[in-house]
């Protein structure tokens, strides 16, 4: 069955979300048509307003609709003379939800993957070096991903920092609080052992 | 017999994600050269193959797939993950960039995998990097059938002169260099690198013939993780 022109086109736009196939999509196209409009309706502007304002972060680059978003703004956050390296806005999010740090952020966006074609400048790091440069940073705290890329990504900034004379930290990485030692993966029980503290 | 009889010793050049918690896996494998495979639901937070599907990682896999694009059905470790810091790491991240780009599916590479391996065993032992690198690209291009000799002249045959001047003819060897050749070498340099004398000067010379014999393979786009070493080397 064909649907019309304008049900055809709206499944198909709602198929540039990740996770969602032809089948999702004509589930959420059917839902918003039959019961829910005004929210449809909002979805459509929010979206819309979103996608024409969100951009990075100057200092960051974290997404805002902002010049500089609220982090970097904090003049509180900026004393601390912290910096900490994360991947993604997702990594951010996590790490302000333990309330643990108060010190600026810097969103890579990625991270270094020669095969993928990603160098050091597609995730900013001539940025990066530049706010090295300026001062005001005391620590710089690497908490990229324990991949093969996120420890590619640590290194080189590291390097970086040492240029710069500062001193950077790699996160721990080691076994889930509440975990048991009996089912953790090899590496990371390496990775653990490695990184042991004297109590 | 076929890919889904027995375990495949294999490391993995490359992994990308695929579908909501599933990888795409590019695996240079001993048996098979290099395959690409499908790890379904790998990424997920129950499934700890995620740490064992990663680059610097000695596997043993088992397959499964009558196409091409292989699924995964184990995977074992056969040891542990090699320890590449810095420049190693970065070292690592260019042969495996290499290798994917110059590599034919499922062609056993005998040679090459025995020198991948033994280079990567190298690297975590924190060995010179560039005569390291240098002896894998040899093995690399002889293996792939673009070999060439270092100790004779590619037109007449004769022994290299360590007197004589000498440029690099694409995908034959050395031949004498005319006045107009750019890239020219000393034969003695040529000799060095052939017994692999390795010093600073035969370095350097290895580098630039390595550059232009592997240009073919590579095609025109350069690889990105030499940008790795070139802005630090710049600084």
């Amino acid at each position: 069955m064909q649907f019309s022109p304008l049900i055809s086109a709206l499944i198909d736009a709602f198929k540039v979300l990740p996770g969602v196939g032809n089948k999702t999509a004509q589930r959420m196209a059917f839902h918003l048509l039959e019961r829910n409009r005004e929210g449809a309706l909002n979805l459509s502007k929010v979206l819309h307003d979103a996608m024409e304002h969100v951009r990075h972060c100057q200092r960051c680059r974290t997404f805002t609709e902002d010049a500089v978003c609220d982090i970097c703004a904090s003049a509180k956050r900026a004393d601390s003379g912290l910096l900490c390296i994360v991947e993604s806005p997702q990594d951010v999010l996590a790490i302000e939800q333990t309330a643990e740090y108060h010190g600026r952020y810097f969103v890579l966006m990625g991270h270094l993957s020669p095969i993928d074609g990603i160098g050091p400048a597609e995730i900013g790091l001539d940025t990066l070096a530049e706010q090295l440069a300026e001062g005001g940073i005391n620590e710089v705290i690497l908490a990229t991903n324990p991949t093969v890329e996120g420890e590619a990504t640590a290194h080189y900034i590291a390097q970086l920092c040492r240029e710069h004379g500062m001193t950077a930290s790699r996160i721990a990485h080691g076994v889930p609080v509440g975990g048991e030692l009996e089912y953790i993966d090899g590496n990371t029980l390496t990775h653990a052992f490695q990184g042991r503290r004297q109590l | 017999m076929s890919v889904q009889d027995s375990a495949i010793d294999a490391w993995v050049l490359h992994r990308r994600p695929y579908r909501e918690t599933s990888l795409l896996v590019d695996l240079f494998s001993r048996q098979w050269g290099k395959m690409t495979l499908v790890c379904k639901g790998v990424r997920g937070s129950k499934s700890d193959k995620k740490s064992l599907l990663q680059p610097f990682q000695p596997l043993s896999v088992n397959l499964y797939g009558r196409h091409e694009l292989k699924n995964l059905r184990s995977v074992e470790s056969l040891g542990p993950r090699l320890a590449l810091r810095e420049q190693a790491l970065f070292c690592g991240m260019y042969m495996n960039e290499l290798l994917n780009r110059v590599l034919l599916p499922q062609v056993a590479q005998d040679a090459l995998y025995a020198q991948y391996e033994h280079s990567l065993l190298s690297l975590a032992q924190s060995a010179p990097l560039q005569p390291l690198l240098r002896e894998f690209e040899w093995v690399l291009l002889e293996d792939l059938g673009y070999g060439f000799d270092w100790q004779h002249d590619a037109e007449t045959g004769t022994e290299i002169d360590p007197g004589q001047t000498y440029t690099y003819m694409a995908q034959q060897g050395f031949v004498v260099a005319g006045t107009g050749a750019h890239a020219r070498w000393q034969g003695q340099l040529l000799l060095d690198v052939a017994e692999r004398r390795w010093g600073p000067d035969s370095l350097r010379c290895a580098k630039q013939v390595m550059r232009l014999a592997l240009h073919p393979l590579i095609g025109d786009k350069p690889l990105k993780s030499r940008e790795l070493f070139i802005q630090l080397e710049r600084r």
